[in-house]
Formats: C-alpha cells, structure tokens, sequence
C-alpha cells in the first residue's frame, strides 16, 4: 500500500531476505508471501550466489522464469570468478545481473563517505573506490560475458565515468541512482541515522556528476533503495544506526521539486527516468496507450506540503527529507482499473 | 517477459472510468486529454471521449491533475512477514524486535 500511495503499482523486490531466495523451493516461500499479501506488482529478484554469501552461485537456472532479474543486493560479489560465473549464467537464461558494487576490503568499518564531514566529526569513511573498483570490474566482465548488467544505486563521479565510457564502448550496460544523492551530499549530513545509507552521501562534486550523468542519459533511472527499517534500528546516529532508508512515498515528490520545479529536468524527463526506462529495461510495459491495462497514478502537482513520516504507509520512518517542503501530492493510483490508493 | 504469474492478474471487470481534464503522459509528451477505462484498460484516449450513451460510466473530473504511467520501483526491499507486524495497531508486538527481524535488518549493514 505504501508503493501505491507513492504513484508505484510495480516494486522489483530485492533477494536480501530470510530465507535468500537463491533456490526455487526458497524463492517459493517469497512468492507465498507476496501472493498472500501484495496490493500491488511484485516481481522478486533471485540472488545470485547461495545465501548471498558470494561462494557458490545460486540456482539461477531454477529460479529464472519466476524472477525480474538478479542480484545479491546489499552485497557486492567479491570474487571476480564468481561474478564472471553468474554473468555467464544469467546471459544464457537472458537475465539481467543486478548489481551493488562494494570491495569489503576498502570499506575498513566505514559508515558514512569518506570525505570533509567525517573527518571533521571523527567518523570512519567509505572510500569511493570501494564502489566504482567493482563497477570498473564489472564493466569487464560484462563486456566478456556479454551479460545485460545494471549497477544499481550510483553515488560517485567516477562510476558515472566509468559507465559513460561503458556505454560508449557498446557494453550492455545501465544504472539508477536514488533521490537522496540528487538533493543531498556529505554537506548536509548531521548526527541522525535517517541520514546514513549504503551507498553514503558522497561530496557536492559527485552530487555534481550524478546530475550530469541524468542529464546526458549515462544514469538511465532513478530508484530510492527502500528500506523499512524501524525506528529503534534507526535511533542509533550515524555510527550505530542501520543502513538504510524509506523512499517510495517521498521519491517523485522530492525529484519533482528539487530537479523539475528548478529547471534542472522537464517533467517529462522525470516521469521517463521513473517509468519508461526502467520499465523498458526491466520488461515491463509502463506505457499509457489505448489496449493497455489502466495502470497509473493521478498527481496534485500544485499541492505543497511539509514531508511528515509519521503520514508514511511504510513501515519505516526514517528519511532525510523529513521536514522539507515539497510539491506533488498523489492523488489516486490505479492497478488495472482498480483504485488502489485514492487520496 | 518474465513477469508474469505475480503480477495482479484480472482487472476490474464492469467498472468504467472515464478520467477528464487530465494532463496525461503519453509518448514522452504531456497533454490535456481524456482517459476512458473500462474492464481494468484503457479503452480510448484523446480530447472529449464519448460516453454519452452509456450510463454506467462513472466520470471523475482530474480538474487538471496529472495522469502519469506507473513509476516502476525495481530497488525495493520487501516489507516482509517480520514487517507485517502492525506499528500502530499492536506497537507491543512491534517493540519486541524478533531475531528473525534483526537478521533480516544486518543485512542491510
């Protein structure tokens, strides 16, 4: 109800889960849940290695009629044999390898960007390499394997780069990044675990890039990596709190008023980074024509409120737009004619 | 295609919208138009779609909204069974964090 009530009647839902659905009697048990329970689309991702431990590959083959795509999200793949071995599989199964790029060794108990705000406040920093170290990987080996990859969440300039050159080289690459990195840098960090997530708030110049990066087409979509967590799990500042926020409720209306209404992105460039190319890339029809299923979402773009978590239908409550001034306010979305959310 | 068996299968059959004076998105453009919906599709798009005829119709003026196709969230972490637990309506039960809640958290660490 929380993706309706953000204008989403579609939700690729990530594998980091108990149990992983790495195995199609596993992946089973999420189907259940999601039959049992969804309002909405839900389409799981399969990880890609067993228990997203990174050590022996999930059963992709099992698992691939049922699933979006894969990923072991929350994890990057660390061993570069392993992520060759999956990208080769999910080629042959024409599936497309989801992945969050992170080097374990680089990250030395980090928690926030490796920048002037953690020095400053004493804080241990994620470097940027540790993300685009195992983009620059990837790229190779999707290159190699011909595997459609997708880098999700971007946060650092020299991922954009390293995409931009990617894709210029004909490799079958794309990425998203998430609101958050758009409006916010290591700048506007303060002592709140609403403010701490994986990939972290990077510098004023990688904010820079992202932008750019939306602008020339290299970053193909925007995703707010959801994560409901509770508050308790979230209370804990920058250093203890979990990774991690909510984004489905506040996601249009944030892009609308930071990138649209300041003349950064045209509204229709907003709704195609949110639906026509994701929708494009991951298979699914998002397009309004006569013939196709009525779904959509009806918005107020007039309407201007304060961003209010405890007004969230999401289990999560932490957010860094807590408390900004926004336009956009949905006001009905529909599920194949069915009125899911109506203001 | 591989989606498929989960997504929401049937429609909504006999009911029929017509949405007015909306601002629509179609084909990278947006413009004023009329949405007629009937059985859970769009049946007929454009400036001043008929109904006159049918009764059953119901028509909800978008008084200038915006009608956009669906975003796709393809970055989504399940609010799985744990999170199922009702915040407001049994806060005892939410407060009592399981094991299987705080595994499932580490994971996002």
């Amino acid at each position: 109800m929380a993706a309706a009530h953000g204008g989403y009647t579609d939700v690729c839902a990530m594998p980091n889960l108990k149990p992983v659905p790495d195995s199609a009697e596993h992946l089973r048990q999420e189907l259940d849940i999601i039959e049992r329970d969804a309002v909405i689309n839900v389409h799981p991702y399969g990880s890609l290695t067993v228990n997203e431990a990174g050590e022996q590959l999930s059963d992709l083959e099992g698992m691939a009629k049922d699933v979006i795509a894969f990923s072991d999200d929350g994890r990057g793949v660390q061993s570069g044999e392993m992520m060759r071995e999956a990208m080769t599989k999910a080629k042959s199964l024409g599936r497309i390898v989801a992945a969050h790029c992170e080097i374990n060794e680089l990250l030395k108990g980090g928690y926030i960007h490796d920048g002037e705000y953690a020095k400053a406040h004493g804080h241990r920093g994620i470097c940027s390499e540790s993300e685009w170290g195992q983009i620059k990987r990837d790229i190779e080996l999707a290159k190699e394997t011909g595997c459609s990859y997708h880098v999700c969440h971007v946060s650092t300039k020299e991922s954009v780069e390293l995409i931009r050159r990617a894709k210029k080289d004909g490799v079958d690459i794309t990425c998203e990044t998430g609101p958050h990195y758009l409006v916010f840098s290591d700048r506007d960090l303060i002592e709140d675990g609403r403010f701490k997530m994986n990939p972290p708030l990077r510098s004023e110049d990688d904010k820079a890039a992202l932008i750019e990066g939306i602008l020339d087409g290299t970053i193909d979509m925007i995703a707010t990596d959801h994560a409901p967590h509770s508050a308790e799990e979230k209370s804990k500042g920058l250093e203890k709190s979990l990774m991690g926020v909510v984004g489905l409720e506040t996601a249009f209306p944030v892009l609308y008023t930071k990138l649209v209404k300041t003349g950064v992105l045209t509204l229709e460039q907003l709704v195609e980074l949110m639906s026509e190319k994701p929708g494009k890339r991951f298979g699914i029809d998002t397009q309004i024509k006569e013939g196709a299923w009525a779904n959509l979402s009806v918005w107020n773009l007039n309407k201007e409120y304060t961003i209010d978590p405890d007004s969230f239908l999401t289990m999560g409550r932490a957010t860094p737009f807590a408390g900004i001034s926004v336009f956009g306010e949905c006001i009905m979305t529909m599920l194949k004619g069915e009125i899911k959310w109506k203001q | 295609m591989p989606v498929g068996i989960f997504q929401i299968r049937k429609g909504v059959i006999g009911m029929k919208y017509v949405l007015k004076n909306a601002f629509v998105f179609q084909n990278s453009k947006i413009e004023k138009k009329d949405l007629l919906i009937s059985d859970g599709k769009i049946v007929s798009i454009g400036i001043g779609v008929s109904v006159s005829q049918d009764s059953a119709v119901e028509v909800i003026d978008m008084n200038n909204y915006f009608v956009f196709p669906v975003s796709l969230m393809f970055m989504y972490i399940l609010e799985n069974r744990v999170f199922h637990i009702r915040r407001r309506s049994e806060p005892d039960l939410w407060r009592r964090l399981t094991a299987d809640t705080q595994m499932y958290a580490r994971c996002r660490t």
